[in-house]
């Protein structure tokens, strides 16, 4: 794997773990 | 609560928010067979409700459907249509379904017809809302049963039923027995040539568990019955999807001296870019209507579910919730156990072909296979297929709700007899489904109801609301109580983009389709009784259902109904 598929791919999984996250906690903190 | 304790005749329609226009509370409306009038019931917890609509939302396609979809479009490529799409498809439409759900459910209504007579102010909104019923019973039908797959592989893995060990058969083509093993258990493999299964038996009963356990749910209603489901289930599911995740990532490369079969090396197949995929229009139609499967759009059961929200009650906030979560198990998870695992167990070449035969072959041929491989494999087995066994009924649940929730506000039948009927839907129509799988029939499903039927319901739904609904209705609805600005350029996505979107990919899809599934081109001539049948059946269906719809409507005229302005 290259650096820049695994640089790419660890940002989208970030990027969606950190969006699912934050609405959930959002919901439930309410 | 107290305050609704009156009583009032089949015509003295109105009820909710023109009865009780600041009150929380939901009122269960007058129906054919006189008045009825009862508090409907609601979500225990958010919590519940996000977790119902994940579950809803998370099925066996983003475990199975996207990874391959990813790796056969592209790989990381294929994720700018797919975000793309999700932008301007997946979440507006979330957020519409999820505001024409809470509307209708200020007027008791908890299914589409009379969501989409209250957002048209015409009968014939009754009629295009009827499919919102029909449909997801429909879809249902085939989901049920292979959702009965997965129950069945997680008990054969515990037995070791298919292991290599328990296979006799000679042969050189290391998935020859796990595709022999699905075969006989559906009883594709012509008789005489069958190993493990010599009948059907075994499938029919899991299929009957199955079924059995959907209508036990439903009869137990939204808040005992759907929610209770959920957050057992939807906890569970994701703790077996992040075990299988770090498993297989923990797998390095099995065999050294075969350093391309590697989990890596399968990561790299889903992810690697290969922009010049975005040049096919094909891969944009697969992105798009992968956002627009995962999400669950289009069958009904959004509405249905969101119907039991409060006046107030956010949508904008929660249905985005629901998607990020969609997509956390869809990208995340999905991507990372499948295809990688695969990889690592067959190497690149195989895992391509395995990949371009299907869903069924990547998750019920080649997994059991892959787990072989790893130590205490029977286990992870056993998690894979009942992490797609949750996935499954989570959905299934929510896809029978409409027509329950419609016996239930159009008939005055119960939840345990709306429940019951359910399932004698789903096994009458599920038999020859059962019976004659080989012969094509559960293509035409796919195609009519769960690939036409959805987007083309998904379509009406969007010029309902975006233009019929009133343009100043629309956004004010979907504002109210929103605990997440929506920007203004959703505005116009919901009135222009959206459609637009879909009539593409209505269009393309039947393009796609003309051949194979409309015109049964390469279809053997003996195939064409079931397939016709299976047509029959699904016509026969949502005629059947748009009748029932219709009588109700006769005995609810319009005219009793609040004007459009006054809502």
């Amino acid at each position: 794997m290259t650096i820049g598929t695994l640089v790419f791919m660890l940002t989208v999984w970030v990027v969606v773990t950190a969006t699912a996250l934050w609405s959930i906690l959002r919901i439930l903190s309410k | 609560m107290g305050q609704i304790a009156m009583s009032f005749g089949p015509q003295q329609y109105p009820v909710g928010r023109i009865l009780s226009p600041d009150s929380n509370v939901h009122l269960s409306r007058s129906t054919a067979n006189g008045p009825r009038l009862k508090p409907s019931e609601q979500w225990g917890s958010r919590f519940g409700l996000v977790m119902a609509m994940a579950g809803n939302a998370i099925g066996l396609g983003n475990f199975l459907r996207f990874p391959r979809l990813a790796a056969e479009h592209g790989g990381g490529a294929f994720l700018i249509p797919y975000f793309i799409a999700l932008l301007l498809l997946g979440i507006p439409l979330m957020w519409v379904e999820w505001t024409m759900g809470r509307h209708g459910g200020q007027f008791g209504h908890h299914s589409t017809p009379g969501m989409f007579m209250r957002m048209t102010g015409s009968r014939w909104g009754k009629l295009i809302g009827s499919l919102g019923i029909s449909l997801p019973i429909l879809f249902v039908v085939f989901y049920t049963y292979i959702e009965s797959w997965t129950l069945a592989y997680a008990f054969y893995s515990i037995t070791g039923a298919y292991t290599t060990e328990a296979a006799n058969l000679a042969t050189s083509e290391p998935m020859m027995h796990t595709r022999q093993f699905l075969h006989d258990y559906q009883g594709v493999t012509p008789e005489g040539e069958r190993v493990y299964f010599q009948s059907l038996r075994p499938a029919i009963t899991f299929w009957l568990i199955a079924v059995g356990l959907n209508c036990w749910i439903i009869s137990r209603g939204v808040s005992a019955g759907i929610e209770k489901l959920a957050k057992i289930a939807m906890p569970l599911l994701f703790l077996f999807a992040i075990v299988l995740a770090i498993r297989v990532l923990c797998t390095g490369t099995p065999d050294p001296s075969l350093p391309d079969r590697s989990a890596w090396a399968g990561l790299n197949f889903v992810w690697e870019p290969n922009f010049t995929a975005l040049a096919h229009f094909d891969v944009w139609l697969a992105a798009a209507g992968q956002i627009f499967f995962t999400l669950s759009i289009g069958t009904g059961s959004i509405q249905c579910y969101a119907s039991y929200l409060k006046r107030d009650d956010d949508c904008a906030m929660t249905g985005f919730a629901t998607a990020a979560t969609n997509e956390f198990a869809e990208v995340v998870l999905g991507g990372t156990i499948a295809i990688p695992l695969a990889v690592s167990s067959f190497g690149l070449a195989a895992t391509q072909i395995i990949a371009s035969q299907g869903s069924f072959d990547l998750g019920f041929v080649a997994m059991p296979l892959a787990f072989e491989d790893l130590p205490l494999g029977w286990l992870f087995a056993t998690l894979w297929f009942s992490l797609l066994f949750f996935a499954g009924i989570t959905s299934s649940v929510g896809l029978c709700m409409p027509l329950a929730a419609f016996l239930h506000e159009a008939y005055g039948i119960g939840q345990k007899g709306s429940a019951a009927i359910c399932g004698v839907i789903m096994l009458v129509l599920g038999l020859p489904l059962v019976l004659f799988l080989g012969h094509g029939y559960l293509d035409q499903y796919d195609f009519w109801v769960g690939t036409f039927g959805l987007a083309l319901f998904a379509f009406l739904e969007l010029i309902c609301f975006g233009w019929i609904f009133g343009r100043k209705q629309m956004w004010t609805e979907l504002q109210r109580g929103a605990e997440l600005k929506i920007p203004r350029v959703f505005y116009y996505i919901i009135r222009y983009i959206a459609p637009a979107y879909l009539l593409v990919l209505l269009v393309g899809w039947t393009w796609e389709s003309v051949g194979k599934e409309i015109l049964l081109e390469g279809a053997p001539v003996a195939d064409h009784p079931y397939l016709w049948l299976s047509r029959g059946t699904i016509a026969g269906v949502v005629v059947l259902l748009g009748l029932l719809v219709f009588l109700w409507s006769s005995k609810n005229p319009i005219e009793n109904e609040p004007a459009r302005g006054e809502v």
